[in-house]
C-alpha cells in the first residue's frame, strides 16, 4: 500500500511550534555544513591566490644555473626538444639596495627581457633608465609613478674590490603580484642595462617559461603537466641546471595548508554532528507532540516501515533545503571577505591581503555527502532505539 | 461453510500474566457477534488482536483462510487499512482535523479513490444526520456525534470486518440503543461481520451471537 506521505509529513509539520522547530534545525544544519565549506573555501582559496600570486612574478617553471650566469640560447635549444614552450624569458636576478627620500631597503633587482611580461602576465615593458616596483614599496617609501629612486649595484662581476656604484631610475610602473613578499621586494630593470652594469655580455642566471597548450586556469591538470615537464627537464638538465615550478618557494607552505585543511575538515565533521543531534530533538519532539496522530495513523493502516519512510524523507528534504542555506551563507561570507574591513588580513603574516572562497565541485561533494552519510547513519540508530510502544498500548495512552 | 474468521489457541502474555489464554473461536460471514466481559478480561485485547492492532503471544488467526501470524509490518497494516474498520471507545479523533477530514483519514492514507469514497461518506452523513457538522471540528461536535463521526470513518472503505471496543461507552441509554441501532443496520446493509466488545449486559443480549470472557478464555458461546 502506498501511504500519503504528504499527508503525514503535513500532519507532523502543522503546528506553528513544530515549523519554527524545523526552521531552527535548518539553520542550524546548514550553519555547520557552510562552517567546514567555508573552512575548506578558505584553505583552497589561500592555496590558489598564493599560486596565482606566484604565477604574477614567474613562468610555469624557472630555471636557474648550478654555475652561476649562463647562455639562455644555448639552454633554449637543450629544451626545445623536451618540452613545448610558449614563453620564454630570460632574467638577472641579483640582490639591491633601494633609497628614496632617506628611506632605504634592501630589494631583489630583477632585469627582463622584453618577453617577460607575455610570459607572467605583467604589464613590464621597460626602457633604459626606467624601472617598475612592486605595490609594498611604492606604499612604503610613498613613491609614485614618475619618482626616481636609487638602486645601488656592484660595478662588474669579476672584481671583488669593484665598489658599488649609485644609479638613479625613474619609476615607470607599479606592479600588484597580490603577494605581499613580492610586493616588498621586487624592482624589475631592463635586462640589458642590468648585464651591461654587471659586465654579464648577453649572460642570465635564471629562465622562466610557460609550456604550450595549458589553458590558463590553475587547476590540477594544469598542475599535473608542469610536474611532468620538470621531470622530463630535470632527466637531461639536473647536472647544469635546477628546475622549479612556479610555486616550489612556497611548496611548504601549500602542502602545510593542504592538511591543514584534512585535519580541520575532520574536526569540524564534530559541528555537523552536533547539529544532527538538533535535528534528532526534533524527531523526538514530533514523536511526543504528535503521539496521538502517529498512533491512529498506524492503526489506521501505515505500517512501521512506512512511518519511518516518511520520517527518512522529510530528514532528506531538511538535507537538501540546508544544503541551500549553507551554499546561501556560504555566499554571504565570500562577500563579507571581499568587502568588510573587518576581513582584512595582516599582510605581512598571511602573505596575501584578502582571502577569497575557493570551492570546487569536489568540495561540495565531499561536505554534501559527508553530511548525508552522518544524518543517515545517526538518525538510524535513533530509530533503531526508540522505545516501541505497542499500537494498543499507545492508542489507549493518548486517547483515553 | 467456511468461517471467516478461525481463531486456534490464541494467547497474549503482558509481563507474567495472560490477558487472552488459548482461545479457540470462529466466525462467519455477516454475522454480528457481541463479547461481554468485565474490565480486564481480556475482550479489548481480542478485539485489537482479530483488528491487527497487535500480535498473539501464541495461537493462529486466520482470516479467510489466510495466517495473519505470517503477514509482515505492511501487510498488516493493509490488512488494517482495507480490511477492518474500527469503531474505539474513545473515537479517536484528531482535534486538528474537521470531521470530514477525520473520516477520510484511512481513505487518504491509502491513496483511496476520493470520489468513490466522497459518495459513500455523504449517504452515511445523510443517514446518520449528520451532514451539516461535517466541517467542524471535533470539540465542536457531542459525544454521540463524535461516535457516529467515528462510524462514518470505520465504514468510509466498506470493511469486511467491523471491530467495535464498547462504542457506547460514553453514551447515555438513549443514544447508546440509537448507535448500536446504527452500527447492527450498517453491517448488515454494507454485509459486513460485525464484533461489539461491551461489558453492558443489555447490550451484549440484544445480538444473536453472544460470547463471554473471564480471565483471557472464552465461557460462554
Amino acid at each position: 500500500m502506498k501511504s500519503n506521505s504528504y499527508l503525514i509529513r503535513s500532519l507532523f509539520l502543522e503546528s506553528k511550534s513544530s515549523r519554527k522547530f524545523l526552521l531552527g534545525v535548518v539553520l542550524g544544519f546548514g550553519f555547520s555544513i557552510s562552517v567546514i565549506l567555508s573552512t575548506m573555501g578558505l584553505m583552497d582559496g589561500f592555496d590558489l591566490a598564493l599560486k596565482q600570486g606566484l604565477k604574477k612574478s614567474h613562468g610555469d617553471l624557472t630555471i636557474s644555473s648550478l654555475n652561476g650566469f649562463f647562455n639562455p640560447a644555448k639552454l633554449k635549444d637543450q629544451t626545445d626538444h623536451l618540452i613545448q614552450v610558449k614563453d620564454f624569458s630570460s632574467l638577472v636576478q641579483i640582490e639591491s639596495f633601494l633609497s628614496f627620500d632617506d628611506q632605504s631597503r634592501g630589494v631583489i633587482l630583477r632585469g627582463v627581457d622584453q618577453f617577460y611580461s607575455t610570459t607572467v602576465g605583467q604589464n613590464i615593458h621597460l626602457n633604459s633608465g626606467e624601472v617598475s616596483i612592486g605595490k609594498e614599496i611604492a606604499t612604503s617609501f610613498n613613491i609614485k609613478i614618475g619618482d626616481e629612486i636609487v638602486l645601488t649595484l656592484i660595478n662588474g662581476n669579476k672584481n671583488f674590490q669593484s665598489l658599488p656604484g649609485l644609479y638613479r631610475f625613474k619609476v615607470k610602473t607599479i606592479i600588484d603580484h597580490g603577494i605581499y613578499q613580492k610586493d616588498s621586494r621586487l624592482v624589475y630593470l631592463n635586462i640589458d642595462e642590468v648585464q651591461n652594469i654587471l659586465d654579464l655580455r648577453g649572460k642570465v642566471n635564471l629562465v622562466t617559461l610557460n609550456l604550450a597548450s595549458l589553458n590558463n586556469e590553475i587547476d590540477q591538470n594544469y598542475l599535473s603537466a608542469i610536474q611532468l615537464a620538470k621531470k622530463a627537464l630535470d632527466r637531461e638538465l639536473k647536472n647544469e641546471f635546477r628546475v622549479k615550478p612556479f610555486w616550489k618557494e612556497y611548496d611548504s607552505l601549500i602542502e602545510a595548508v593542504q592538511v591543514e585543511k584534512v585535519m580541520i575538515g575532520l574536526i569540524l565533521q564534530l559541528v555537523v554532528v552536533i547539529s544532527i543531534f538538533n535535528i534528532l530533538a526534533f524527531i523526538m519532539f514530533i514523536n511526543e507532540q504528535k503521539a496521538k496522530e502517529i498512533f491512529l495513523i498506524k492503526a489506521l493502516g501505515v505500517s512501521q516501515k512506512r512511518f519511518v519512510e516518511v520520517w527518512f524523507k522529510l530528514i532528506s528534504f531538511i538535507w537538501m533545503i540546508s544544503l541551500v542555506v549553507a551554499i546561501g551563507l556560504v555566499n554571504l561570507f565570500q562577500l563579507g571577505l571581499k568587502y568588510l574591513p573587518f576581513f582584512e588580513l595582516p599582510a605581512e603574516v598571511y602573505y596575501m591581503p584578502r582571502l577569497s572562497l575557493h570551492l570546487t565541485w569536489q568540495s561540495y561533494l565531499i561536505v554534501f555527502f559527508g553530511s548525508f552519510v552522518w544524518l543517515n547513519l545517526i538518525t538510524w540508530f535513533l530509530f533503531r532505539r526508540l522505545k516501541k510502544k505497542s499500537l494498543l498500548e499507545g492508542l489507549r495512552q493518548e486517547f483515553s | 461453510m467456511h468461517p471467516m474468521i478461525k481463531i486456534v489457541n490464541l494467547s497474549k502474555k503482558y509481563g507474567n500474566s495472560h490477558a487472552v489464554n488459548g482461545i479457540d473461536l470462529e466466525f462467519f460471514e455477516n454475522e454480528q457477534y457481541s463479547i461481554k466481559g468485565a474490565s480486564g478480561s481480556g475482550k479489548s485485547t481480542l478485539l485489537y488482536l482479530l483488528g491487527g492492532l497487535d500480535r498473539p503471544s501464541q495461537g493462529e488467526i486466520v482470516v479467510n483462510q489466510k495466517n495473519l501470524n505470517l503477514y509482515d509490518d505492511e501487510q498488516l497494516a493493509l490488512y488494517r487499512n482495507r480490511f477492518v474498520g474500527f469503531v474505539f471507545q474513545f473515537h479517536f479523533l484528531l482535534s486538528s482535523m474537521t470531521a470530514r477530514d477525520n473520516i477520510y483519514l484511512p481513505g487518504k492514507l491509502s491513496e483511496h479513490p476520493t470520489t468513490e469514497i466522497e459518495k459513500r461518506v455523504n449517504e452515511l452523513a445523510e443517514y446518520l444526520g449528520v451532514t451539516k457538522l461535517l466541517d467542524k471540528f471535533p470539540h465542536q461536535l457531542s459525544g454521540g456525534e463524535q461516535q457516529r463521526i467515528n462510524i462514518i470513518r470505520a465504514l468510509s472503505l466498506k470493511p469486511k470486518l467491523l471491530l467495535c471496543d464498547e462504542p457506547t461507552g460514553n453514551l447515555d441509554s438513549q443514544n447508546s440503543e440509537k448507535v448500536m441501532g446504527l452500527l447492527k443496520q450498517l453491517s448488515t446493509e454494507f454485509h459486513s461481520t460485525l464484533i461489539v466488545v461491551t461489558h453492558d449486559e443489555t447490550i451484549a443480549n440484544s445480538f444473536t451471537h453472544r460470547l463471554q470472557m473471564k480471565d483471557g478464555k472464552i465461557i460462554t458461546l
